[in-house]
């Protein structure tokens, strides 16, 4: 119902600025490759912004069969409003024969460089992970931000920026695709970048990003009467989120912390980030140990007590998982331009052929047991083979090198060409070794 | 002549790989056990485990539990039947009394296999570990026989008991326990308790109705947690015993033509379906054979279905990591119903790995013709035409791999027959020579 409220009024804004120009004599204009509307009085703005993503992917696959095939990955269509000092912003996706209300915003430009927006956007995490997929240079985010980045969420936010700073934070209420019964939870996320230096010859960035999550509810457990039943974090990334995924049951919160880095020179450029969890976790052992009562054998009953379960089951102790990524890239007929209000690199102009190479590596590893034949026991071998359980997240370590060529054919069209090869290392597919990715995409945006 | 436009050949080609990425071939072959059985890589026994592995005979019959068909199952009588018949091993299931005492017997608990309801009223379920061995000699194990089994029952089995591990190697060995003139066991009363009380031993005799075989005994260990430490009483035991073929075993005497498996090196082979009690019976009893068995369910206790390769191969890593010299799958078919691991690119699996194949547990010829892989060989049996050649198409490359060497068996009298061994008579004609 939410995402049809979303289409409707996305479908209303367009025909009142239809309307709106047949009423008021207004002008039209095209920068950036759309269709700007304006008001005779320039106080009325409307675009009309869309994207069509024609993605095919080739997977050289080395045991686990992945699906090579050609899809429209991504169809948006969206309009932005603006009048005075408040801008709106309605973006609806439908890839893969999904709706999914992706940017929806209204926002407030307290000064040219200082603006609260309320709604569902990015929240400020990172330089992949806060930028539109657009725009990134390789098809798809690093698999470290596919892992541990963050997308958008439903909040409010305050973004400020200046030639050198940029710093933007934000507290979000979950997102809008939650369905689970259970509590939406919450995450407040914050983001600072400094450009030191920043001539024409030369820009030079870091900054870095932190957020605090309590997790979304799986559902709502009848039993206990609970809406805070089972938080879950997964991370997952890479082909088919098959070698790479991090399920984390039990998740009390979850913290992230995020390193970045930019270099520009001229038709070359250096990005880098560094990615870091912590997620928390617990169990309500109480209300089991109420719900299961004591187990009476012949000789002995279990549980007895609250500790039992862990004691048996494993303990659940916090989970650490870490990722990184280096890319460099090259421009072949146009120069990087750094861009203060985003804190990133502007689109290139219309002719130019950019050359990249990545390197990443993702490890959603956090073991201290023994495995075997699916599952983990105690790094004591005795009480392992004993049946006592470990809580270890196996979520499979990743490196991936990989080579990009991008053609911006104009302001509108470009053609993206990657290739990935990764080198996995996870004990769900012990045969697995080596998967090339082979993927191609015409991007259409306007 | 026309500039070459070098950007629009790139462009061209991009193009054409985004949309058409998805229509080349793929020549990885697809992720299934048919096609990765031959190369998934595992650990293969060692040149001294196989050394110990081939401490045991191909092609043997393992009376399992005695019998459950003939006689109540773990019982004297089933275990002479067994003996008579001409099994290679009789097959228990270790357990532990209260005082000590190694005995066989396959349940968690009496209700099933004694009449414990009328004797120890409230504890039916209790487990054998509550009571001693002298309270235990107070059931009557084969009564329950009669009832469950009607076609087969005999008035004799009422009043059997339930066998300790040292009457099952003293059956093999030729012995039965001694009765008196009412057929009642004689009490060993030189065999105390501390408080100078019958322990709950019977004297035993040379069986007059013994005719030479000598077979070994395959016991199987359960979990440790219910009987701490049995490995090393078994140790123990054994080398007490002169069963332990690392620590000076006796000689058993043996007849020319009869089993003499009993006075082999093979003669006493551990099993279990315990991770916990491989590890403790490789450190107790190193150089004795092992089989780890196995079944089938989504737990890493066993192997899963969900994913069997991958299993089956951890398991069979885990075998030869810890010197298990066989492997015991389950095999399908009524009227246990159980699970099939032991299908034949399994079978090529284990044997790859050096391990023999004792499958469990046979019931009808049907599945004696199907795991030796007749059916493979237009129905003709290895044992009628060792030179059989495959007849038909299939999809494995049939090979002599994919079989078993041996199985536990409820009848080892329709064993024997598949086997084209010498019978000395029926089941029933074993059992009325026997005295049942």
């Amino acid at each position: 119902m939410f995402k049809k409220l979303y289409i409707a009024a996305l479908l209303t804004g367009v025909l009142a600025s239809g309307a709106n120009a047949q009423e008021n004599k207004i002008s039209v204009e095209n920068p950036n490759g759309g269709i700007k509307l304006t008001s005779a009085d320039k106080e009325y703005q409307v675009s009309i912004n869309g994207r069509i993503y024609m993605d095919g992917v080739h997977y050289f696959d080395d045991v686990t069969d992945l699906s090579s095939d050609v899809s429209i990955n991504d169809i948006r269509f969206g309009t932005s409003v603006r009048w005075g000092k408040w801008s709106a912003k309605i973006n609806v996706g439908f890839g893969n024969d999904e709706v999914k209300i992706k940017d929806a915003f209204l926002r407030y430009h307290h000064k040219k460089n200082s603006t609260f927006t309320v709604g569902n956007f990015f929240e400020p995490f990172g330089i992949e992970a806060a930028e539109s997929s657009k725009n990134l240079r390789f098809i798809g985010a690093s698999n470290t931000t596919q892992a541990m980045g963050i997308g958008r969420g439903v909040g409010l936010g305050y973004t400020y920026y200046t030639q050198k700073f940029y710093g933007s934070t934000g507290i979000f209420a979950g997102t809008v695709d939650n369905n689970n019964k259970g509590d939406q939870g919450f995450s407040t996320t914050s983001k600072v970048a400094y450009t030191p230096i920043q001539n024409d010859d030369f820009v030079f960035q870091v900054g870095g990003s932190f957020t605090y999550r309590k997790p979304e509810a799986n559902g709502f457990s009848e039993s206990f009467n609970d809406d805070d039943y089972n938080r879950v974090v997964e991370f997952a990334a890479g082909p088919e989120h098959k070698f790479l995924n991090a399920t984390m049951n039990g998740a009390q919160s979850d913290m992230r912390f995020n390193f970045q880095t930019l270099a520009l020179n001229g038709p070359f450029m250096l990005q880098a980030e560094y990615t870091q969890a912590k997620v928390t976790r617990d169990d309500d052992y109480v209300s089991r140990l109420m719900k299961d009562g004591p187990l009476y054998y012949v000789t002995y009953a279990w549980p007895v007590k609250p500790q039992d379960y862990p004691d048996w089951y494993g303990e659940l102790r916090d989970i650490e998982t870490k990722a990184y990524y280096v890319q460099a890239g090259f421009l072949l007929g146009d120069n990087y331009k750094y861009n203060s209000s985003t804190a990133y690199i502007n689109r290139p102009k219309a002719g130019a052929f950019e050359f990249l190479v990545r390197y990443d590596h993702t490890d959603l590893n956090d073991i201290d047991g023994t495995y075997f034949n699916g599952a983990y026991g105690p790094a004591d071998l005795n009480a392992a083979l004993g049946g006592a359980g470990n809580m270890s997240i196996q979520g499979g370590k990743a490196d991936t090198y990989s080579l990009a060529v991008n053609y911006y054919l104009s302001s509108n069209v470009m053609f993206r060409l990657n290739y990935d090869y990764m080198d996995v290392d996870n004990q769900k597919h012990p045969l697995d070794k080596n998967i090339g990715v082979l993927k191609g995409r015409i991007q259409v945006n306007f | 002549m026309e500039k070459f436009n070098f950007k629009n050949l790139i462009l061209g080609a991009m193009a054409l790989c985004s949309i058409g990425l998805a229509g080349c071939e793929d020549d990885t072959p697809d992720y299934n056990e048919f096609n990765y059985y031959k190369t998934y890589p595992l650990k293969e026994l060692s040149a001294e485990a196989k050394v110990v592995r081939d401490y045991v005979k191909n092609d043997i019959v393992i009376a399992h539990r005695g019998s459950t068909f003939w006689a109540p199952e773990e019982t004297e009588a089933a275990f002479r039947w067994a003996r008579n018949m001409g099994a290679d091993y009789l097959e228990i299931d270790l357990q532990r009394t209260k005082d000590g005492v190694l005995l066989a017997l396959h349940d968690d608990n009496l209700r099933r296999t004694s009449n414990i309801e009328s004797v120890f009223p409230g504890k039916e379920d209790y487990p054998v570990s509550y009571f001693t061995l002298a309270e235990l000699r107070k059931l009557d194990a084969g009564a329950w026989f009669n009832v469950a089994v009607p076609e087969n029952a005999r008035e004799s089995f009422v009043g059997e008991k339930i066998s300790t591990l040292e009457e099952v190697m003293k059956i093999a060995e030729g012995y039965r326990i001694k009765r008196d003139v009412n057929g009642e066991p004689v009490k060993d009363m030189t065999r105390l308790t501390e408080a100078g009380e019958w322990a709950g031993y019977y004297e035993f005799e040379a069986d007059p109705q013994d005719n030479g075989n000598r077979p070994g005994v395959y016991a199987e260990t359960k979990e440790p947690y219910l009987f701490s430490g049995m490995e090393a009483d078994l140790a123990k035991f054994l080398t007490a015993e002169g069963w332990n073929v690392t620590a000076s075993p006796k000689t058993i005497p043996t007849t020319p033509g009869k089993v003499d498996v009993a006075n082999t090196n093979g003669r006493f082979i551990l099993q279990s379906f315990s991770r916990q009690s491989i590890v403790n019976l490789e450190r107790e009893l190193p150089g004795v054979p092992k089989c780890m068995l196995l079944w089938e369910d989504e737990s890493a206790s066993y192997v899963r279905p969900s994913n069997t390769i991958e299993s089956l191969a951890e398991f069979i890593n885990f075998s030869v990591e810890y010197n298990c010299h066989i492997v015991g799958p389950s095999i399908e078919g009524k009227p246990n119903g159980y699970p099939d691991l032991t299908e034949p690119w399994m079978c090529e699996m284990y044997h790859r790995a050096g391990m023999l194949i004792h499958a469990y547990s046979f019931d009808t010829e049907d599945q004696l013709r199907k795991y030796n892989g007749d059916y493979f060989y237009g129905g003709v049996s290895r044992f009628e035409d060792p030179n059989r050649t495959v007849q038909g198409n299939f999809n494995y490359d049939v090979n002599s791999n994919m079989f078993i060497d041996g199985g536990f068996t409820n009848l080892t009298d329709l064993s024997m027959n598949y086997q084209k061994r010498e019978v000395i008579g029926t089941a029933q004609e074993v059992l009325d020579a026997l005295g049942y």
